[in-house]
């Protein structure tokens, strides 16, 4: 489906580009860019650059902050509450997470909500950031509209509400898990549908409550019916819908931000999107034996786990965080693919923006 | 089917761990904990456990007098060794820990070492609410039972997740969930029923759906799916869930993963399980406390308010269930089968304890 690969590099100045346009904080631009075009690298495409012309609405409806001043609310030596002012969520979410590494190092653990902030891409980077510290590292985050019916319901009720967790091994990459609490990505019915495939029963609902299987239908709706990691009653949808309860408790409740986008006192949506999340890290290096003893435990565990006799030898078991770390070594080499309406899509924003746009030129 | 009272089903229990020889403090706590889990309706992890309990105590599995041990101790951390006991006083003893600890800083954690089963995850996680405190429980199991996306062999077992968060005028909300699919109580209640089990439930050797819930039941090892059931219904996420929890109760304490010693693949004479349990207090966050217990209870209502797909089958939040179960239970006693009822008279029988569930 690749209509062109662009490297990262371009890609990274290509969005400098709109958000200099767009007249964000200059010393804002690079983590912004650099983050969103992790996503990319890692082959979560819903959550890099193409989410930049929701970025676009979003901005130009005002509701999100270009010159946000993040700053720390509350703090204990574990403990440290971040407004993230509205801007970015990228922004207030590396820096809530570098102060929740900084906290563990000190005190085993550190814990860090943010308010008041904004779609921060992949959320699976920010635990990763703890992994790389040697911690463990986990991240939620709440996010901008409505997309999933709750078990024995027939409407939306809550967000995609990711729970990512990240943890250190020494030969091997990170164990990373980055998952939507609702069984799939909208981005799967969109393939679906581009494929002429009905979808399983299990992945969205009709306005009854049962099961929707023409993608179509699933993709018209606003908001959408997604249903909760399980699908059904009878397979376990309320246990997705139970994380995604447990995810909006952590990110909106404990720091005070909307749900997806609507004030839970007043039932309006506000002047900004106001989404929460929650970091957290964990120094294993305070109780266990030697240092590097985790990470070993970590490794002997991962390659268990690869050891598994598979169904299909074709088709190896893997751990959480091995197609993402396949397709960033993939990606770094040879570029990341983007199709021609996404191409288009960023060539209208910049234009937009008054920013060059100069992607068909690389490769 | 015998309706059991609450304080006659902890005195039956009690009576079997003092012939046991377990220390009376422990026998306190472990049967406490236990009923909890019978009153809140799950019924697998209450006394329901007793038998399996027995026989890991005939084979040598299961140390009934340990000394348990704060092994590393900061102003926010604990670590505890359960010495081969039965899990419930070091968990609860955990769990006391990180709530202590979140008093002072905010935020506490506990990991257990060398542990057994501990019964329901939840009742541990419901502690922290007790004190107006966000609680998460997780732990490794030892049975391996669950297979891995794309695999054919299990390789874990149902690795719980359980999570608790104070409300204002609601009852707390409380998740415990089991990251397989389903419990294999559920294939049990198939197999009795004769009904074939959906797609996504179990799978045979060969890593295909299993529908006959008798096969499934009959399977050594069993061979669950992780929550999804499927990987187009999402079992890869089920499958990292369960990683997570193993990740936290496992290998941060160093204990064993699917019974089995991490390094030299090998069982053990104990199984060896480790949990890990956080305790987080809201008022920090929110400055008060009644800032978050209510905004809990317009997210609580928020949810509730779902307009439902069928009349009567109104949209419920977790626990739900275990409320509804817990008050129902505490004026009517605990239902008790007949199988279950036998089987206990076994373990009392087998250990010269008095028998005390007769009608």
């Amino acid at each position: 489906m690749a209509d062109k690969t662009v490297s990262a590099t371009a890609l990274r100045r290509q969005l400098a580009a709109i958000f200099d346009g767009w007249g964000f904080e200059p010393s804002h631009i690079d983590d912004i860019v650099t983050l969103m075009v992790e996503s990319d690298l890692r082959g979560i495409d819903s959550h890099g650059v193409g989410k930049i012309k929701l970025y676009e609405k979003h901005f130009r409806e005002g509701r999100i902050n270009p010159t946000p001043k993040i700053r720390i609310v509350r703090d204990l030596p574990a403990l440290a509450l971040v407004d993230g002012d509205n801007g970015m969520g990228h922004l207030s979410s590396k820096f809530a997470m570098e102060t929740a590494i900084a906290k563990a190092r000190e005190e085993g653990v550190g814990a860090v909500s943010v308010r008041h902030s904004y779609h921060i891409g992949a959320c699976g980077i920010y635990a990763g950031m703890a992994a790389d510290a040697g911690m463990i590292g986990m991240a939620m985050t709440g996010a901008t509209q409505l997309t999933m019916v709750p078990t024995f319901g027939r409407m939306s009720r809550m967000a995609t509400n990711p729970i990512a967790f990240a943890a250190p091994g020494r030969r091997n990459l990170p164990f990373s898990l980055d998952m939507a609490t609702t069984t799939v990505a909208v981005g799967k019915i969109d393939i679906a549908r581009w494929q002429g495939k009905p979808i399983p029963e299990g992945w969205a609902n009709d306005e009854t409550g049962r099961p929707e299987t023409d993608p179509n239908a699933a993709l018209a709706v606003e908001p959408k019916r997604l249903t909760p990691l399980g699908g059904t009653r009878e397979r376990g949808s309320h246990k997705g819908y139970g994380l995604a309860a447990m995810v909006e408790t952590l990110v909106t409740v404990l720091s005070g931000s909307q749900s997806a986008g609507r004030n839970l006192r007043t039932g309006e949506r506000g002047k900004y999107v106001d989404v929460g999340h929650f970091y957290l890290a964990i120094d294993p290096a305070f109780f266990r034996g030697g240092p590097g003893s985790f990470e070993d435990d970590l490794d002997s565990l991962v390659d268990w786990l690869h050891a598994t006799p598979p169904v299909d030898p074709a088709r190896p078991v893997m751990v959480p965080g091995d197609p993402e770390h396949a397709a960033r070594a993939e990606r770094e080499q040879s570029g990341i693919p983007m199709t021609a309406s996404l191409l288009a899509e960023v060539r209208e924003v910049a234009e937009a923006a008054g920013a060059e746009y100069f992607l068909e030129d690389e490769r | 089917m015998i309706m059991v009272s609450p304080a006659t089903l902890k005195r039956q229990i009690a009576e079997v761990y003092r012939a046991w020889g377990m220390p009376e403090r422990h026998v306190n706590t472990t049967v406490e904990l236990m009923v909890e889990a019978d009153l809140r309706g799950i019924d697998s992890h209450g006394i329901g456990m007793l038998p399996q309990y027995e026989q890991y105590r005939r084979q040598g599995r299961l140390n009934v007098q340990p000394d348990i041990q704060v092994v590393k101790e900061g102003p926010t951390f604990v670590l505890i060794d359960a010495d081969h006991g039965l899990g419930h006083p070091p968990a609860e003893m955990a769990m006391r820990a990180a709530i202590e600890k979140c008093e002072d800083c905010g935020v506490g954690f506990a990991v257990v070492r060398n542990s057994n089963h501990y019964g329901a995850a939840g009742v541990y996680s419901t502690m922290a609410v007790e004190r107006g405190l966000i609680g998460l429980a997780v732990t490794g199991t030892s049975q391996r039972a669950v297979v891995p996306t794309f695999a054919r062999e299990p390789m874990f077992s149902t690795n719980p997740i359980a999570f608790a968060a104070p409300a204002g005028t609601h009852d707390p909300f409380s998740l415990d969930m089991a990251t397989s699919t389903v419990a294999v109580g559920k294939l049990q209640i198939a197999r009795r029923a004769e009904k074939p089990l959906p797609t996504g439930w179990a799978l045979n050797a060969a890593g295909e759906p299993e529908h006959d819930a008798a096969a499934a039941v009959a399977s050594v090892p069993k061979r669950m799916t992780p929550v999804g059931g499927t990987r187009a219904l999402g079992s890869h996420k089920g499958y990292g869930l369960a990683m997570m929890v193993e990740i936290l109760g496992s290998v941060l304490s160093g204990s064993y993963v699917g019974g089995r010693d991490l390094t030299t693949l090998e069982p053990g004479k104990y199984i060896n399980v480790g949990h890990f349990f956080l305790a987080l207090d809201p008022a920090f966050f929110r400055g008060e406390p009644a800032a978050f217990t209510a905004d809990m209870d317009r997210l609580i209502d928020w949810l509730h308010g779902t307009a439902p797909a069928e009349d009567g089958q109104p949209v419920l939040v977790a626990g739900d269930p275990e409320h509804a179960s817990r008050r129902l239970r505490m004026a009517e006693g605990i239902p008790m089968t007949d199988t279950l009822l036998e089987e206990v008279r076994q373990v009392a029988r087998g250990c010269n304890a008095p028998f005390l569930l007769e009608g």
